[in-house]
């Protein structure tokens, strides 16, 4: 399900992306820039709730009421969904007149002509995302230890994605842009430090597992 | 090894998630717009500021002044030449402006 709906945004995404970049009211490309702007941002946001999700998840936090099988839904639907914005993302980067950033750019990131630094950050969160999505899709027919290996890589995909959100695009140093990078890193921040404590107490408690 | 809670094969909570892809897509939306939007405030002020610069750059020419020389009669007042003041004409804003925004 979380595939399916997923696909389809991603696909609807794409389109409606594609369709304002040929726009004749697209001359400066502004409707590209602006689009991949807004789904960067909501992919971005949707990877923060599916990291807090999963926190809350294996800290056993009743999040605003919800169930342990909601929050399960909620970590793995937002984290689908975000890669179907990273679609559109890099459908509006690809049309984009100015910064001219082709699929090979995108995919290794160095090579880009338009803040390399910056996308090289994008390019590794893109990897590592694909990588904790795919072990989601094989769990059952690869090892636990492996695939709890591989979900670990949603932090570093995370602190990726603020590092690239942060140092590319027009909305880096914006006053909207820092409160939002800087008020959600802190709850993950926060997250991150109580489950680094749980696991010291499983690890020390005898009765832990 | 089988868990029938990972992967993504058993899922629940169906209208849960399609309110998660709704609002998403609204968010998405919205935002668009909104940037879209901060576009359009940006061209009212710049063609603004295009009609006055276009005002003061180059004057109409009924309006230009010409230098007139007043005749050779003697008078106690002395004659003054008005010569016009060319004022360097500034860049009308175009593209580059969003260029400006971007590599900043």
């Amino acid at each position: 399900m979380s595939w399916k709906l997923s696909a389809l945004v991603a696909l609807g995404l794409v389109a409606a992306v594609l369709l304002s970049g040929s726009s004749s009211a697209d001359e400066t490309g502004s409707a590209s820039w602006d689009a991949l702007r807004a789904a960067g941002f909501t992919a971005y946001l949707l990877t923060w709730l599916s990291v807090v999700a999963g926190l809350a998840l294996r800290l056993r936090v009743r999040l605003l009421l919800l169930s342990s099988t909601r929050l399960l839904e909620i970590h793995r639907a937002s984290a689908t969904l975000a890669l179907a914005f990273v679609a559109g993302h890099l459908a509006g980067i690809f049309i984009d007149p100015w910064t001219t950033i082709g699929p090979l750019d995108a995919a290794v990131g160095v090579t880009s002509p338009y803040r390399p630094a910056a996308v090289l950050l994008g390019s590794i969160a893109l990897w590592l995302m694909l990588a904790v999505l795919l072990s989601t899709a094989l769990a059952g027919r690869i090892h636990i230890a492996t695939w709890r290996a591989l979900h670990y890589l949603a932090f570093p995909a995370y602190l990726a994605t603020v590092l690239h959100g942060v140092t590319a695009g027009t909305d880096r140093g914006s006053a909207g842009a820092v409160w939002l990078f800087a008020s959600t890193s802190a709850v993950i921040a926060s997250l991150f430090v109580v489950r680094l404590f749980d696991i010291r107490t499983v690890r020390r408690s005898p009765q832990g597992s | 090894m089988a868990n029938t809670r990972k992967g993504f094969t058993r899922e629940r909570h169906t209208p849960l998630k399609l309110a998660i892809a709704a609002t998403a897509v609204v968010g998405f939306a919205a935002a668009w717009a909104g940037f879209s939007r901060s576009h359009g405030a940006t061209a009212v002020v710049t063609s603004q500021e295009s009609v006055l610069q276009a005002s003061t750059a180059r004057p109409p020419a009924a309006a230009t002044p010409v230098p007139v020389t007043t005749p050779v009669a003697p008078s106690p007042i002395p004659t003054r030449t008005v010569e016009p003041t060319p004022t360097p004409a500034a860049p009308v804003p175009g593209t580059a402006t969003r260029r400006r925004t971007r590599a900043s």
